[in-house]
Order: structure tokens, then sequence, then C-alpha cells
């Protein structure tokens, strides 16, 4: 076994920023395959392993090395919600919490009116987004520069993404098509409130299973 | 053998047999491995590898362990309790479904031959 040179792993780095590789653990993955391949074969072979190595590795195959790895930790995302929602297993400090919350919410919504009752629920949405949005703030890319991002942390955002779109259809169709008189409706309020609830269980489930994922970054 | 279909099928069942018999394997190893026992005849294409690995992560039959190995990291793979449970029943599996292969390819055969 032989150690690389810095031409070599300038090649492979080269090589794999130009398949656009979406998920850091599968750049990861395909960067040590490159590296212990080449590692095995003499320095004069390196220039037809890479180029065999690149036939291997090719653009389609990534993409499908993406997709799939997309779709197994979407998988295991929800098997550790549906995990953490089962409450009976987070012992009395866990059911006690969950209580609090239940009449904290059941409270506001029997004190507050129901035209105002919607602010309420949105702060508690846009709290429980926020708070998953900063913790997987890694995943989130500003610059129009392709970058590699962790795979557990995406499908925790698009999540996110999901719930909110979803919450904005529950919450403004019927007001717009009401021209806003369904707010001052008690079955609307009451619709909010289970809509409410559901959203923000889902939320911190995801806060949960977001806060146990491990944060990958690229050495 | 060239025709990697006929691996397909079976691909999962390869890499929870050789994770029963090594502790942890990475992907690289996984080939290698596969490699040496059939002579150069099986060689897995790591198109195929790799989103195997994950689907049986996913399906909680291995997990995974990184490690810094000199500027990078490894990605070893291990059998978790239910993969080693699960490694008898798809080895049977298989073993049922060449024995009927053999049983279609080679009618003479009689019933109760084993490979």
């Amino acid at each position: 076994m032989r150690q690389l040179s810095e031409q070599e792993f300038a090649l492979i780095h080269a090589r794999l920023k130009s398949l656009n590789i979406r998920y850091i653990e599968v750049y990861e993955e395909i960067f040590d395959h490159y590296c212990t391949t080449l590692e095995n074969v003499p320095a004069l072979d390196s220039q037809t392993t890479i180029a065999k190595l690149n036939e291997t590795f090719a653009c389609s195959v990534v993409k499908n090395m993406d997709k799939e790895l997309e779709k197994s930790v979407s998988k295991q995302v929800w098997i550790a919600q549906l995990e953490f929602l089962k409450f009976w297993k987070h012992g009395v400090k866990g059911i006690l919490i969950g209580l609090v919350g239940f009449f904290a919410l059941a409270i506001s919504i029997l004190l507050i009116p129901a035209s105002e009752l919607i602010l309420v629920f949105l702060v508690l949405i846009f709290c429980t987004t926020g708070g998953i949005y900063f913790m997987k703030r890694d995943a989130m890319n500003f610059s129009f520069q392709h970058k590699s991002v962790s795979v557990s942390s995406i499908a925790v955002i698009k999540r996110v993404g999901l719930l909110n779109s979803l919450m904005c259809w529950i919450w403004i169709m019927p007001i717009v098509l009401s021209g806003g008189n369904i707010l001052s409706n008690n079955f609307f309020a009451i619709g909010m409130a289970v809509a409410t609830i559901l959203s923000i269980i889902y939320s911190i489930s995801l806060i949960a299973v977001a806060s146990r994922l491990p944060k990958s970054t690229l050495l | 053998m060239s025709n990697n279909n006929l691996i397909k099928g079976s691909l999962q069942t390869i890499i929870l047999k050789l994770l029963e018999e090594n502790e942890k394997m990475y992907g690289y190893e996984i080939t290698q491995r596969v490699k040496e026992l059939t002579a150069g005849e099986i060689k897995i294409t790591e198109g195929a590898l790799y989103p195997a690995l994950h689907k049986l992560e996913a399906e909680g039959l291995l997990s995974t362990e990184i490690q810094q190995v000199d500027n990078r990291v490894r990605k070893y793979y291990s059998l978790t309790k239910d993969g080693q449970k699960q490694v008898t029943s798809k080895m049977s599996e298989l073993q049922g479904f060449v024995e009927n292969l053999q049983r279609i390819l080679t009618p003479d055969l009689k019933p109760g031959f084993n490979i």
C-alpha cells in the first residue's frame, strides 16, 4: 500500500466536485473508494485507475447513489419520528412535559378569541420551524456554487418545508375564500387548534430526530 | 461472469453473509472480498453496492461507524442484531432458489439435491 500524492488527491477532488454530488456522505464514501483503490495500485497505473474509477462512478451512478441514500435516510427519519411519538417510552418526565404543553394550548384556545388564535398558532409553528432550520442550518446554501450537504439535514428540512406549505394552505385558503369572516367561526378555531397541535407534535418529533442526527462536514 | 443482473437479486444476501463472517467492512473491502472469493468471476459494481448498503442500513439490518483514516473518513458497516437474525433466513432463501434453479436447468437432478 502506498501513500497518495497531493496531485492525486487534487485530481480526485476535482473529479468529485465536477459531479456535483448532492450529499456529503456519498462524496466521502466515493472519495474513500478512490483513495483505497489507488493506494493498492502502483503509482505508474494511477492515471488509468482514475480513468476506470471515473467510469465506475459516472454521473448517472452518483446521482442514483444520492437518490437511494436520500430514500434510505428519509425512511430512517420517519422511523425515528414514529419512535419519538411513542410518548410512553419517554418516562414520567416526557409524559409530564407533553401534558403541560397540551394544557397550555387548551387553556390558550379557551381564553383567546378565535380571531386572534391564528396569531398564537402561527407564532408556535414559526418557533418550532425556526428551531429546526437553525439546528440544520448546515444544509442551507445561499451561494451559487455547488455545495455537498448532509443528507439527514436535508431530510429534516424537506419535511419542515412540506409541513409549512400544508399549514399555509390550511390557514390562508379558508380565510381568503371567506373574506376573513371564518375567523369568528368557532368550528374553524377548533380545526385550527387540532391542526396546530398535530403540526407542533410533528415539528417537535423532527427537532428531537434532528438533534440526534450526526452533523457531517467535508474534511 | 459478466451479467450483473444475475447478482442483483442476491446482492443483499452476499453483503449480509460477508458481514457475518467479518465483524465490520467498508465498501471497497466488500468488492475486493467478493472478487477474491470468486477468483474475479463475480465483480460487484459500486453503483449497486453502495445503494444496497444504504438500504440495508435504513432497514435496520446494518449499523455504521465512521473512522478517520489518514486525511479522510471511512464508513464501516456491521450487522445489527436484526441483521444477524436475517442472515440465516436470507441464506436459506437464496440456497432454496439456487436449488430450484438447478432443477430447472438440469431436470435429471434428483429432488433434495444440495449445492
